[in-house]
């Protein structure tokens, strides 16, 4: 009963072996079926029967091998390792060099004994499973680690230098091999190897029989699959080295850039210098240096590089805008979305032969959709030319979005009057006691606020959210409730701004659109970001925010008549560049340069007047004039006696003064 | 002293009751031109220019046009957009500003999807009341991040 379980499973086996073998006959034509179709059919036919004799053997004892293949199936059994007449396949493989057979009972007597004698060494273990004893190959593991990466150890030779050590390891393989880091660790020298299987078991069969010439010990060697060894840091230097090589292995007449096996090269090696590219920041570095040195290229060669990310990469590329053919096989690129931030570049000609990205697909045709999704234009695809695509004839290139323009001001006499206003509004406004922005609005002022905080997730504002009268009409449905929400007179406005946690804005972030201003009225929307007080986290601090404004002339200044205020969270961008002094600040118009180069504009001559004769009685500069009266609303005794009143308690720095 | 203050009290009733008529107003027209314009920028721009007023101001990121046949060829030549407005606000614009030119202050914030590419916006339109059809006077488009 047991046995004939063990017999379905191999039938499971082989049928799932089967369908693999479709697969594969699908992806790459009829090679894989006919490969075996010859070996049953050729001269190996022998040596697979004789295996099926000694399964035989094993398993089903000495009289069933005497049976022809065929008398199993006639029987009705279900057939053995499928190996009928009609199977198309072969017996599945099995691990001859790991398993060997000597099951054989005049062996197993002499087998104790070497066990016996073997034991201590652990070179050998046995064990017995049924009448069988199988022999496992316990020598040091060698598989492959993913990086590829083994790191060497020869012990207690550091007396020696480790070039001396190498050469004699050199001469004993019998080859030049390429190693890394070739140091001494104490007293043992160690150096990394890459990629090379056969090498390591070649080395690891010299441990315990290199013998260093004047010495007579005899050297351990070990190995470990490592991760990656220990690289060089991306220092200046080291970039400078990289960007010659760079620069040596550009063809500037064919503007090819070969970057094959990089870090193999021998000139960087020479130099000391392990800068393997699958490092994604070394991946970086070298675009980096691309983008900024030879902007026009057509050709990138990245084969055999490991590389398995291209996004660190893909950025500096993108800026290559003539790159037409782009070499990327044998890389370990898992999937070929991984191209998708490639996306763009006008490439034709792409090869990603050897990546397991290629083998994730059933047919031909699903992996040349795939990677056409990202590269419309690709005409020639692993080496192979690829049926030209069709498209329509849509005119892209007359679909753009328009750029983005600083603000917009329609009247430049009212600009720098309202850019005056604004800068002592958000003076007031981001000091301790709001109080003085009454002056700022009408009697009977329309104002009203709305939000987009996040409620809930892990920049949820909880606080402001219940602060904040929020209008938003979308969600505020009640009448009464949009009634109660808009604020009509300036007493609930200042109570409701008074109320408001203090905040700092950044006038540089400020842009400002003045799209009407007649003699009645200015109508002004101004975007920015500030940050909100009292809380630590910079995401949650900095909002950005848009005011709308109708701006009416009261008397000699100007009154704010309606006002509706935005706030959301600023995006991470906007956070980036929150509060940064740049030189570049005038641009967004709010700055006292610009501010006092309106002085003279957009004032009644009256005013202009009144400016000169408070500036010559307080001896103060005409700008702090100007503002001290517009703050009293032009009224000029008023301001004289705040003057006064100022003057006396000291308030008054001395670079209001004239000098 | 009684007549006087029903006579004070009634007028201020009415007084408030048209205030309060013309907040609702501006809430409900409000909400049905901010439907209308999305729709129109979104699906029909060819309408566009219906909706502005024949000297109307546009301030599309900076980039400024004037003229509801201007405008209307702007947009038509934008990308395909794909506006989501999230909120909303309108109030009536006050009498010291306009006088009688019955006219709101409408301000919204989202976002757009041009060429696939998400940007949150706001956007402030001045709209008034020409020959019994709100039309906008001028309209204020900025993203959220200024990009350069």
């Amino acid at each position: 009963m047991l046995r004939s379980e063990k017999v379905m499973g191999g039938e499971q086996r082989n049928m799932a072996l089967d369908k693999r073998g479709d697969r594969n006959r699908n992806v790459y034509g009829d090679g894989g079926g006919n490969m075996f179709v010859s070996v049953r059919g050729g001269s190996n036919r022998g040596s697979f029967r004789g295996r099926d004799n000694d399964s035989y053997s094993l398993r089903g004892g000495p009289g069933h091998s005497r049976l022809p293949e065929g008398h199993w199936r006639a029987r009705g059994s279900s057939s053995f390792r499928g190996s009928g007449p009609l199977s198309r396949r072969p017996p599945p493989p099995r691990y001859d060099d790991l398993l060997t057979d000597d099951g054989r009972d005049d062996n197993r007597q002499k087998n104790r004994r070497m066990e016996m004698y073997r034991g201590g060494r652990g070179g050998s273990r046995h064990f017995r499973r049924g009448a069988t004893i199988y022999k496992l190959d316990r020598r040091p593991n060698q598989q492959q680690p993913a990086s590829g990466w083994h790191k060497f150890t020869v012990h207690d030779c550091g007396e020696h230098d480790p070039a001396s050590v190498m050469a004699e390891l050199n001469a004993l393989v019998g080859q030049n091999f390429d190693y890394h880091l070739l140091a001494t660790e104490g007293n043992n020298v160690t150096f990394f190897l890459e990629d090379n299987p056969s090498l390591n078991k070649s080395l690891l069969d010299l441990s315990r029989r290199m013998v260093m010439p004047g010495c007579n010990q005899r050297l351990r060697i070990s190995n470990f699959p490592s991760g990656n060894p220990p690289f060089p840091p991306a220092t200046e230097e080291n970039l400078e080295k990289v960007r010659l090589l760079m620069s040596e292995r550009y063809s500037a007449p064919l503007k090819r850039l070969d970057l094959t096996e990089f870090h193999k090269d021998e000139r960087l090696r020479s130099a000391g210098l392990l800068f393997p590219l699958y490092v994604p920041s070394n991946l970086s570095a070298v675009g980096r240096l691309t983008a900024a040195n030879i902007p026009d290229v057509t050709e990138i060669d990245l084969s055999r590089n490991k590389i398995y990310r291209l996004e660190a990469v893909a950025e500096h590329l993108k800026a290559c805008a003539g790159l037409t053919r782009l070499y990327l096989s044998n890389n370990k690129l898992a999937s070929v979305s991984s191209l998708q931030k490639l996306r763009g570049l006008p490439i034709t000609e792409l090869s990603l032969e050897g990546n397991p990205a290629c083998t994730r697909y059933k047919n031909t045709e699903s992996y040349i959709s795939a990677v056409r999704e990202f590269f419309p234009k690709l005409l020639v695809l692993d080496g192979k030319e690829l049926p030209r695509p069709i498209g329509f004839e849509v005119d892209e290139s007359d679909v753009v979005t328009p750029p983005c323009l600083p603000s917009f001001f329609c009247d430049e006499r009212i600009k720098g009057v309202m850019l005056l206003f604004l800068k002592q509004y958000y003076e007031v406004y981001d000091s301790a006691d709001r109080s003085a922005l009454e002056l700022a609005y009408c009697e009977d002022v329309v104002f009203s606020m709305t939000s987009l905080l996040p409620e809930a997730g892990n920049r949820a504002v909880v606080e402001d959210n219940l602060l904040i009268p929020n209008r938003n009409l979308r969600l505020c449905t009640d009448s009464d409730r949009r009634m109660d929400l808009l604020y009509r007179n300036r007493a609930d406005v200042m109570k409701l701004l008074k109320k408001t946690p203090a905040t700092q804005h950044d006038l540089n972030s400020f842009v400002i659109d003045m799209p009407v201003a007649k003699p009645q009225l200015v109508q002004l929307t101004l975007t920015g970001v500030y940050r909100r007080e009292g809380i630590k986290s910079k995401n949650m601090s900095v909002r950005a925010f848009q005011r709308s404004l109708i701006i009416v002339p009261v008397g000699s200044g100007y009154c704010i008549a309606n006002e509706q205020l935005h706030v959301a969270l600023a995006t991470f961008d906007q956070i980036k560049d929150a509060f940064k002094v740049t030189p570049g600040a005038e641009e967004a118009g709010v700055s006292p340069v610009s501010a006092t180069v309106a002085l003279s504009e957009g004032l009644e001559p009256q005013q202009l007047q009144m400016i000169e004769k408070f500036s010559s009685i307080s001896n103060m500069l005409p700008e702090f004039s100007k503002q001290c009266l517009e703050q009293n609303a032009w009224n000029f005794e008023k301001a004289g006696n705040l003057f006064l009143q100022l003057k006396g308690e000291g308030k008054i720095p001395p670079e209001y003064f004239k000098p | 002293f009684v007549i006087i203050y029903n006579n004070f009290y009634q007028y201020a009733c009415i007084f408030f009751q048209e205030e309060s008529l013309k907040v609702t107003r501006a809430c409900v027209s409000g909400s049905e031109f901010i439907k209308l314009y999305y729709d129109s920028v979104d699906k029909m721009r060819h309408k566009l220019a219906k909706l502005y007023l024949s000297d109307a101001e546009l301030i599309w990121n900076g980039n400024r046009l004037t003229g509801d046949a201007a405008i209307q060829k702007f947009y038509e030549e934008l990308p395909v957009s794909q506006h989501t407005v999230r909120c909303f606000d309108s109030q009536p614009v006050s009498a010291r500003a306009v006088g009688d030119q019955t006219s709101l202050l409408i301000t919204t914030a989202g976002f757009v999807f041009f060429k696939g590419k998400r940007s949150d916006f706001t956007q402030s339109f001045l709209i008034t009341c020409f020959e019994d059809k709100w039309k906008v006077v001028s309209d204020c488009f900025r993203f959220q991040q200024f990009i350069t």
